[in-house]
C-alpha cells in the first residue's frame, strides 16, 4: 500500500509514533465474502457490520442508520481524512430515543490482509441516553482506520469498546466530534493488536457539557499503542477529564499524549489529566506527554502522570500468602486498573467487558 | 563607572565579575579566591592565563552546533566568566557575575563557564538588567558546567532585562542554552527567577552522567505586558540511581504568556533513577494564558517519574478576604504571589532572595485592575 | 453615640434585590443579633458594611464613625475598625499564617499611626493570646486556612480578631461548623474584647451562639428588610413559634 502524501511530521503528535510501517505492507481492498459467526447477545440490542457493512437493514423505533453522505468530519486531523483516499461510506447512527437495553456494535473482519475502513457518526440529541459497547472481532490480520464521529446536543453518551482481533492487526481509531450540552464519557481497553493508535479530538460548545476519556492500555511482545486526546473548552462551565492507566510488558511502547485547551471564554471550566504507568520489563517505554493550554484564569486545570513498578512490597505480602507469582501480578494489575474499569456505568456492559477482557 | 546604586548593592559582601556589554569589567575579591586556588576571572583573562583549562572545557557540554543560538554565540562571543574550583575546595563566598546591556542596537554574547573539581563546592549567581530601549535586543549566553565526581555546583539567576513595554514593543530577546554535566555522586543545581525580557526561550539543563548524581531546577517566570516566557529544563538520566526535581511557577498577568516545556528522559541504564516534577501556574487577569508541555520518556523499568502540575488564579474571594484584614490590593496580591513561589525561593541565597521577592512585586505593580 | 448607622440600606446581588429599605443604628458597646431565615438579606448586610465586590448599593447610606462608609475601599474600612469573621474563610496556600497576621496587624498600626512590631515581639504577643484561649499554636506554622477543618478556620478567625482589636466586629454564621467547646471558647474570646466601647453584629440562623454572646439588641430580618427589633424575648418566640410567628405578629 502506498503512503498517503500527509505531512505527519510537521505535527507534533505524531513525532514519537510512526504509522509508516502500516504503509510498507501489502493490504488488499478486496472482500471475499466468507461466513462469519455473529456473536448476538439478549442483554444488548445487537447491531452487526461485516467488514464494513452492515449485516442487515437497522430500523427499529430506538435506532435509525443511514447512508451517510460524505459530509467531513470538523477536524484538523490529516488522519481523519486518510480514509477520503479509500472507497468509503459515513454510516450516520441515529438515536431516535433512550435504547431500553444497552447497543453493542460489532465489526467484524473476515479477510487477511485487508485494510477495511469503517466510518460512523452517531447523532445523539434530546434527552437521550445511550449505553454503547464497540468490539472489533476477528481472527485475521487486518488493518482499519475508523472514523467516530460524536454529535451530541442535549444527549448523554456512555461508550465503551473493547477488541478480540488478532495479535498481528493494526487499529487506527480517531475519535472526533462535539458535545453541545450533554456528556460523552469513554472507557477504551485497548485491542491487542500490533499497533494501536485511538486519536481524540473534541470539542465543547456549550455550557454544561462535559467529555471525560478512560483507557487501559495492556501491551506485551513489541506491539505499539498511541493515544492523542486534545479536548477543547470552548465555552463556559465545561468539564473534561483525562484518565488512562498503561501496563507495559516486553519492548511495548506507549505514547500519551494529552492536550486540554480552555479557551477565554471557557470561564468556570475544570480539566484534568492523568497517565499512570506499570513498567513489567526492562526495554519497555512510554512517553507521556500531558499538556495543558490555558487561556483564562477562572479554571480548574491538573495534571499528573506518574511511572513505576509495581510495589515490591505488595508482591511479597501476596507471596507470602501463598500466591503464585503469575496471580500476583494479575491482581495487582487488576488494582491497577479497577477504578477505570467501574467507570463504565452500564452494569451489562460492565460484565461483557469484564468477561472479554 | 556608571553603575546604578541599587547595582552597587549587590556588589558589596560578594565576589563579582561584572560583565557590561559582555565585556568583563571588574573582578573583586581575587586575591582572597587565589589563595585557595580558586581561579575567578573573565574568559579573556583565563585564556591568558589557564588556557590548558579553557581548551579542555569549553564547549565540551555545549557544543557549538547545538543549536542556532549557540553556534551564534560560539562565533561572536567576545567574553564571559570563567571559574575553577580545585579539589576537595568549597568555595567560601558567593560567586556573582552582574550582566547588563548599556549599548544600543547591540546583542550580548556571553560565555560562562565553570568547574568544579572533584569533592568542591561553589554557589554562583547572575544578575541580569537593560535600560529601556525601544528597539529589541538580543541576549544570546551559553553557561557551561561541569561537576566533577562529588562536586555541587549551585546556579542562581536573576533575571531582569528590559520587557519590553504593555505594547510590546522593544524588549530584550533572552535565547539562553545552559546545561551543565554531571559525574559520579555530582549535583546540579538551577534556580532561576525570571521576570524581565520581551521573549525568554531557557531551559538549564543537567545531564546526569554519573551514578547517583542529581540535578535539580527550581524556577519561577512572571510574565505580564506582553511578555512570552517558554522555559523549562531537561534533565537527561544516563547514570544509575540519578535523581531529579523540577519546580516550575510560572505566573502570567495582563497579557503575558507563560510556557513550562521540560524533557524527563530516563535512558534504559538508568535503573534506580527517580524524577519528581511539579509546576503550579498562577493567573491574574483576563487575557493572559498559561501552558504546560512535559516530555515524559521513560525507556526502563526500575525508574520513578511523577509529574504534578495545577492552574489557579488569585479569585475575588481572596482578594477580598485579605483586604478585610486591611491590606490592599496590591500587598494582596504580592503576598500570595510570594507564597506561591516560596519552594522556589527559598533556594536562592539570602541576598539573592530579597532581590527576587521586590523585583516580583515592582514587575506586578499596575497588573491588576 | 453611635458607630453605625445604617438610613434606608438598597442592595442588589446579580441584578437582584436582596436588602430593600434597611435601617439599622448600632451605639459603641452595644451587642446586636440580626437573625432570620436562610435568604433574607443577613449576609448580603455583612457584605455591605465591609465592602465585598459582588455587591451593588443602589440606595442609602451607611455611616461608620460619622464617616460615609461606602465611599471606602475594603481594606480601609478594616483598617479603621471594621472585621468580618467569613462564614467560610477563604483558604491561601503557601502564604505562612503567622506571616499574614503579622502583615495584617503592622498594617493597621501603621495606619494608627503606632509602632509597628518585629515577628519576635508579634510572635510573644500571639502566643499570649493563644495560651489563653487554649489554642493550639501548630495553626500559625501553616499556610493561611488551607486544609483547616471548620474549627480551626474559626478559631483562626477569632485569633485575628483579638490580634486586631477591632471596633465593630460582625460575626457571619460563627457557629457553623463549631462543637460545643470551640463555640464557647469563641464566645469567651469575644467577650474578652468587650469592653463597653466595642460593638457586635451577630448575624445568626440559630439561637445557640446567643447563649454565648449576649445580645442587648435583637433583630429579625425578612425580605431585605428588617421587621423586628427588640431584647432577648423576641429569640424565645422563634424558638416556640418560628420565623412564620414573627411574620404572623407584625403583618
Amino acid at each position: 500500500m502506498q503512503l498517503p502524501d500527509l505531512d505527519l511530521n510537521s505535527i507534533e503528535e505524531f513525532k514519537n509514533f510512526s504509522i509508516k510501517e502500516l504503509f510498507q505492507k501489502e493490504y488488499t481492498l478486496k472482500i471475499s465474502s466468507e461466513d462469519v459467526d455473529i456473536d448476538n447477545d439478549d442483554g444488548f440490542i445487537n447491531i452487526n457490520f461485516i467488514n464494513g457493512i452492515p449485516e442487515k437493514n437497522y430500523f427499529d423505533n430506538f435506532i435509525r442508520i443511514n447512508t451517510g453522505d460524505e459530509k467531513e468530519c470538523k477536524t484538523f486531523n490529516p488522519l481523519v481524512h486518510l480514509n477520503k483516499i479509500y472507497p468509503n461510506r459515513v454510516y450516520e447512527i441515529e438515536f431516535l430515543q433512550t435504547p431500553d437495553k444497552p447497543v453493542k456494535l460489532t465489526n467484524y473482519f473476515t479477510d487477511d490482509g485487508s485494510f477495511t475502513p469503517v466510518d460512523f457518526r452517531f447523532i445523539v440529541k434530546k434527552d437521550i441516553t445511550v449505553n454503547l459497547l464497540e468490539t472489533n472481532v476477528s481472527s485475521r490480520e487486518f488493518l482499519t482506520i475508523s472514523n467516530r464521529e460524536f454529535n451530541i446536543e442535549s444527549g448523554f453518551v456512555n461508550y465503551s469498546r473493547v477488541d478480540r482481533v488478532n495479535r498481528s492487526s493494526s487499529l487506527i481509531y480517531n475519535y472526533c466530534g462535539r458535545v453541545i450540552s450533554g456528556k460523552l464519557e469513554a472507557v477504551l481497553l485497548n485491542s491487542q493488536g500490533y499497533i494501536t493508535m485511538n486519536n481524540w479530538q473534541i470539542n465543547l460548545e456549550k455550557e454544561e457539557s462535559i467529555c471525560n476519556i478512560f483507557g487501559v492500555i495492556d501491551l506485551d511482545g513489541d506491539t505499539k499503542h498511541g493515544t492523542i486526546c486534545k479536548i477543547s473548552h470552548n465555552s463556559n462551565n465545561t468539564s473534561s477529564q483525562q484518565e488512562f492507566r498503561h501496563i507495559l510488558n516486553g519492548s511495548s511502547y506507549a505514547m500519551y499524549d494529552g492536550d486540554s485547551i480552555v479557551k477565554n471564554r471557557a470561564k468556570d471550566s475544570k480539566t484534568s489529566q492523568s497517565s499512570k504507568s506499570i513498567m513489567l520489563s526492562k526495554s519497555a517505554r512510554i512517553l507521556n506527554k500531558p499538556r495543558l493550554n490555558i487561556f483564562t484564569g477562572e479554571v480548574k486545570a491538573t495534571h499528573g502522570a506518574s511511572v513505576g513498578k509495581l510495589n515490591q512490597d505488595d508482591i511479597f505480602y501476596l507471596k507470602q500468602r501463598g500466591l503464585k507469582d503469575e496471580t500476583v501480578k494479575k491482581l495487582l494489575v487488576d488494582a491497577f486498573i479497577g477504578d477505570i474499569l467501574d467507570r463504565v456505568s452500564d452494569s451489562k456492559i460492565r460484565e461483557y467487558i469484564y468477561d472479554k477482557r | 563607572m556608571g553603575i546604578p546604586l541599587e547595582e552597587q548593592k549587590i556588589l558589596s559582601g560578594v565576589a563579582v565579575d561584572a560583565v557590561f556589554d559582555s565585556v568583563s569589567v571588574v573582578t573583586t575579591f581575587h586575591e582572597h579566591l587565589k589563595e585557595k586556588g580558586i581561579i575567578f576571572c573573565s574568559i579573556s583573562e583565563a585564556a591568558k592565563n589557564h588556557p590548558e583549562l579553557l581548551k579542555k572545557y569549553l564547549g565540551s557540554v555545549v557544543p557549538y552546533s547545538d543549536n542556532y543560538f549557540a553556534t551564534l554565540n560560539s562565533a561572536v562571543f567576545t567574553d564571559g566568566s570563567f571559574v575553577y574550583i580545585p579539589k576537595n575546595t568549597r568555595c567560601p563566598m558567593e560567586l556573582s557575575t552582574y550582566f547588563r546591556i548599556n549599548a544600543q542596537n547591540t546583542g550580548q554574547f556571553e560565555r560562562t563557564l565553570i568547574i568544579a573539581d572533584e569533592g568542591s563546592y561553589v554557589s554562583y549567581n547572575e544578575g541580569c538588567s537593560a535600560p529601556q530601549r525601544d528597539e529589541n535586543q538580543l541576549h544570546a549566553a551559553v553557561v557551561e558546567l561541569i561537576a566533577h565526581k562529588d562536586a555541587q555546583i549551585k546556579y542562581s539567576t536573576i533575571q531582569n532585562w528590559y520587557p519590553g513595554d504593555s505594547e510590546g514593543k522593544g524588549g530584550i530577546y533572552n535565547f539562553v542554552t545552559k546545561r551543565g554535566i554531571c559525574h559520579e555522586n555530582a549535583k546540579i543545581s538551577w534556580t532561576q527567577v525570571e521576570t524581565g525580557s520581551a521573549i525568554t526561550w531557557k531551559y538549564p539543563s543537567c545531564i546526569l552522567k554519573g551514578d547517583n548524581s542529581v540535578g535539580e531546577f527550581y524556577s519561577v517566570a512572571l510574565t505580564t505586558l506582553k511578555q512570552q516566557a517558554d522555559t523549562g529544563t531537561k534533565m537527561i538520566h544516563l547514570g544509575k540511581n540519578t535523581k531529579s526535581t523540577i519546580i516550575s511557577k510560572g505566573i502570567s498577568a495582563l497579557n503575558g504568556k507563560n510556557s513550562y516545556r521540560g524533557l524527563v528522559k530516563f535512558s534504559g541504564n538508568a535503573t534506580g533513577s527517580r524524577n519528581f516534577s511539579q509546576c503550579d501556574s498562577l493567573l491574574i487577569g483576563e487575557n493572559c494564558s498559561a501552558h504546560t508541555f512535559p516530555y515524559l520518556d521513560t525507556a526502563n523499568q526500575d525508574s520513578i517519574v511523577e509529574h504534578e502540575a495545577t492552574t489557579s488564579k488569585i479569585s475575588d474571594e481572596q482578594l477580598f478576604y485579605l483586604r478585610q484584614r486591611g491590606i490592599n490590593p496590591e500587598d494582596s496580591v504580592s503576598l500570595i504571589v510570594n507564597g506561591f513561589c516560596k519552594e522556589v525561593l527559598k533556594e536562592l541565597p539570602m541576598e539573592f532572595a530579597v532581590e527576587a521577592r521586590e523585583l516580583l512585586n515592582i514587575s506586578l505593580e499596575g497588573s491588576i485592575g | 453615640m453611635s458607630i453605625l448607622e445604617i438610613d434606608n440600606l438598597e442592595v442588589e446581588v446579580e441584578d437582584k434585590k436582596i436588602i430593600d429599605g434597611l435601617n439599622l443604628k448600632i451605639n459603641r458597646g452595644e451587642v446586636h443579633a440580626l437573625m432570620g431565615q436562610n435568604g433574607c438579606g443577613k449576609s448580603t448586610l455583612a457584605k455591605t458594611i465591609t465592602g465585598h465586590f459582588a455587591v451593588k448599593v443602589l440606595g442609602g447610606a451607611i455611616t461608620y464613625k460619622n464617616r460615609d462608609l461606602l465611599s471606602m475601599e475594603p481594606e480601609e474600612r478594616a483598617n479603621r475598625g471594621i472585621f468580618m469573621s467569613f462564614q467560610s474563610p477563604r483558604e491561601i496556600p503557601g502564604v505562612n499564617n503567622l506571616y499574614f497576621l503579622k502583615t495584617a496587624y503592622n498594617i493597621k498600626q501603621e495606619f494608627l499611626g503606632k509602632e509597628e512590631l518585629n515577628s519576635a515581639q508579634l510572635l510573644k504577643k500571639i502566643k499570649e493570646l493563644t495560651e489563653e484561649l487554649g489554642i493550639d499554636d501548630k495553626i500559625l506554622k501553616r499556610y493561611v486556612n488551607d486544609g483547616f477543618s471548620g474549627g480551626e478556620k474559626k478559631t483562626n478567625e477569632l485569633l485575628q480578631m483579638l490580634l486586631l482589636e477591632p471596633d465593630l466586629i460582625i460575626l457571619d454564621e460563627i457557629d457553623s461548623g463549631l462543637d460545643i467547646d470551640a463555640l464557647k471558647r469563641v464566645g469567651e474570646g469575644i467577650n474578652k474584647l468587650l469592653d463597653g466601647n466595642r460593638s457586635v453584629l451577630i448575624i445568626t440562623h440559630y439561637k445557640r451562639v446567643l447563649d454565648y454572646i449576649k445580645p442587648d439588641v435583637v433583630h429579625v430580618m425578612s425580605g431585605g428588610k428588617i421587621i423586628k427589633t427588640g431584647d432577648i424575648s423576641i429569640v424565645n418566640i422563634l424558638e416556640d413559634k418560628g420565623y412564620g410567628g414573627i411574620s404572623n405578629a407584625t403583618s
